[in-house]
């Protein structure tokens, strides 16, 4: 079902989504996966009987100071072939670090193994971040057979010396290559709102016109910040953001991350598509 | 140079006992200055806030959870203490993570460390959540039970008396949880403000039917029902339940048990007929 803006609606996999696409044939047009996911579980790949498959990643540290081990590339290649996938989102974030020979903190059996943080985080933004950046996405490219996606992360603290806001740093990175975005709305919002900005008006400074692939998905307002949340809706100001984003931005793609609990009601997430889909229908294409 | 900020980061992120040594030597520092609450100077980490995020970075590794202990999750998310639990349960994630912990492993122990998170009385709503996890503790264990081989260790032998037949639990919560669900399902505030009432409940596995049923029992059924374990005698149980209930009484109680085929009696051993 491609809305009137051409922009296709799916949905994060997770382990409950083969029974509900059986189910409610019709309601998804592609389901996302992400890497690890099909490295751990080659299984999930069935869903594509059904369904297209859109690949996502968090592996590719594209952000870091430290680059995956080739395999890792190698591997990601090999999912995008068996997928069939138009692209492969990624963080632009870093996962790992370096850790030196004699740190202290060194694994004993690994010294000078990279730190492994295990979940991505907002790199440091520099200009000399961004020539990395630059290097590892040309380097990608080069073994990748389908384009890099690069996500917004959501900013929970500032990197001490960081020259440039995330909005100005992902501007920069628009100007210096080619790269599409992947739009994380509930990133946006928290970023906006964890540093006192307001969403709506951050948006009109981001570079939309790069935008291919949008993420929903819901928020905590947690311990004196909002957090990310895929067990929970988005709020109404994600949505507005969404209708401003399918206006204004190429957008291809808009997946519903509601993949953080197995008990999170088909109703719930029947109601999330139909709200999507009510944007889509009411935004005026640009 | 990003390397050492990243760097930081992933240390601060990876080894709570390193991110707590540069808090309090922070404060340690600001407290020798006398500029304590002057703000943190823009050039550094942030570390209560990078705390916080360890700890959201382990509640998204416990998203599982949500299947066997949804009402103890959504407690803790609708007291709004979700990332600072996780923040404390960091330093013990990681050693677990380590030892490359099974599913039950990591169930049990984030239930272990939110009991005593919850004993120490800080958290809010302490008694409501606390009896929701020993709630679903108890019922996430008898689901565990029903899928296991039976322990041969606790069938009827000469030397017993008394043997659970089937798995059973017994909890005694200090609200009642059926209570706490509905509050939770109506939306708003209710649920902290479940009225105590304690309360025993009984839950127990049937593995021939394959069913697990919770009953709420009285005091002395409790007692008694807590007490039976491979290698009860009847005398034991009757020496160490004397002065809550009299003999007839805890006589019926196990009568009513063997009728609902919960325990066995080996009735070469004294026969609690004697005890009216």
């Amino acid at each position: 079902m491609v809305s009137e803006n051409g922009a296709r609606v799916g949905l994060a996999y997770s382990a409950r989504t083969p029974r509900f696409v059986d189910e409610h044939p019709g309601q998804i047009d592609y389901v996302e996966i992400p890497f690890e996911l099909l490295r751990h579980n080659p299984g999930v790949l069935d869903i594509r009987s059904a369904l297209p498959v859109v690949m996502h990643c968090a592996s590719l540290s594209i952000a870091g100071t430290v680059r995956p081990q080739p395999q890792v590339l190698e591997a990601v290649a090999d999912w995008a072939d068996k997928t069939a996938t138009p692209w492969i989102g990624e963080h632009l974030s870093f996962i790992l670090a370096e850790r030196e020979m004699g740190d202290p903190a060194a694994d004993e059996y690994a010294p000078g193994e990279p730190w492994n943080i295990g979940y991505t985080v907002s790199p440091q933004m520099t200009h000399q971040t961004l020539e990395r950046i630059v290097a590892a996405l040309a380097h990608a490219e080069s073994v990748l057979p389908v384009p890099l996606l690069l996500e917004n992360p959501p900013i929970y603290f500032d990197v001490p010396g960081s020259t440039m806001s995330q909005i100005e740093f992902i501007n920069e990175l628009c100007a210096a290559t080619d790269i599409g975005l992947l739009l994380d709305l509930a990133h946006f919002y928290i970023s906006a709102r964890n540093r006192g900005e307001d969403p709506a008006d951050a948006l009109i400074r981001f570079p939309l016109d790069r935008v291919v692939e949008v993420h929903v998905s819901g928020v905590d307002e947690q311990a004196g910040g909002i957090w990310d949340n895929h067990a929970s809706r988005a709020p109404q100001a994600e949505l507005d953001l969404l209708a401003t984003v399918v206006r204004e931005a190429p957008v291809q793609a808009i997946t519903l991350e509601y993949n953080w609990s197995a008990r999170f009601p088909d109703q719930v997430l029947l109601a999330e598509l139909s709200r999507v889909r009510d944007v889509l229908s009411t935004a005026v294409p640009a | 140079m990003s390397t050492t900020a990243h760097t930081e980061i992933a240390r601060c992120l990876l080894e709570p006992g390193y991110l707590d040594r540069l808090r309090e030597e922070r404060l340690s520092e600001e407290r020798l200055t006398g500029v304590i609450g002057s703000g943190r100077p823009p050039d550094e980490l942030d570390l209560a806030k990078v705390r916080l995020f360890a700890g959201f970075i382990s509640k998204v590794q416990h998203n599982d959870l949500w299947l066997d202990l949804p009402y103890t999750r959504a407690l803790l998310k609708l007291a709004e203490i979700e990332i600072g639990v996780f923040a404390e349960y960091r330093e013990r994630h990681l050693r677990l993570l380590r030892t490359g912990p099974t599913r039950a492993g990591r169930v049990r122990s984030f239930l272990d460390f939110l009991d005593e998170l919850l004993a120490t009385g800080d958290l809010p709503a302490a008694s409501v959540i606390s009896t929701m996890a020993a709630h679903e503790r108890a019922l996430w264990e008898l689901r565990l039970a029903l899928t296991a081989a039976p322990d041969e260790s606790n069938g009827p032998g000469a030397e017993r008396c008394i043997t659970p037949r089937d798995v059973f639990r017994v909890a005694g919560l200090a609200h009642d949880p059926g209570r706490i669900v509905e509050a939770i399902q109506g939306g708003g505030a209710a649920w902290a403000a479940a009225p105590p009432r304690p309360h025993f409940v009984c839950y127990w596995a049937d593995r021939s039917q394959q069913r697990l049923t919770t009953t709420e029992v009285d005091e002395v059924t409790a007692a008694v029902l807590r007490e039976i374990g491979a290698g009860t005698t009847c005398g034991a149980l009757l020496g160490r339940l004397s002065a809550s209930a009299s003999p007839a009484v805890l006589g019926d109680v196990l009568d009513q048990a063997l009728a609902r085929t919960m325990i066995d009696h080996a009735p070469h051993d004294h026969d609690w007929a004697s005890w009216r």
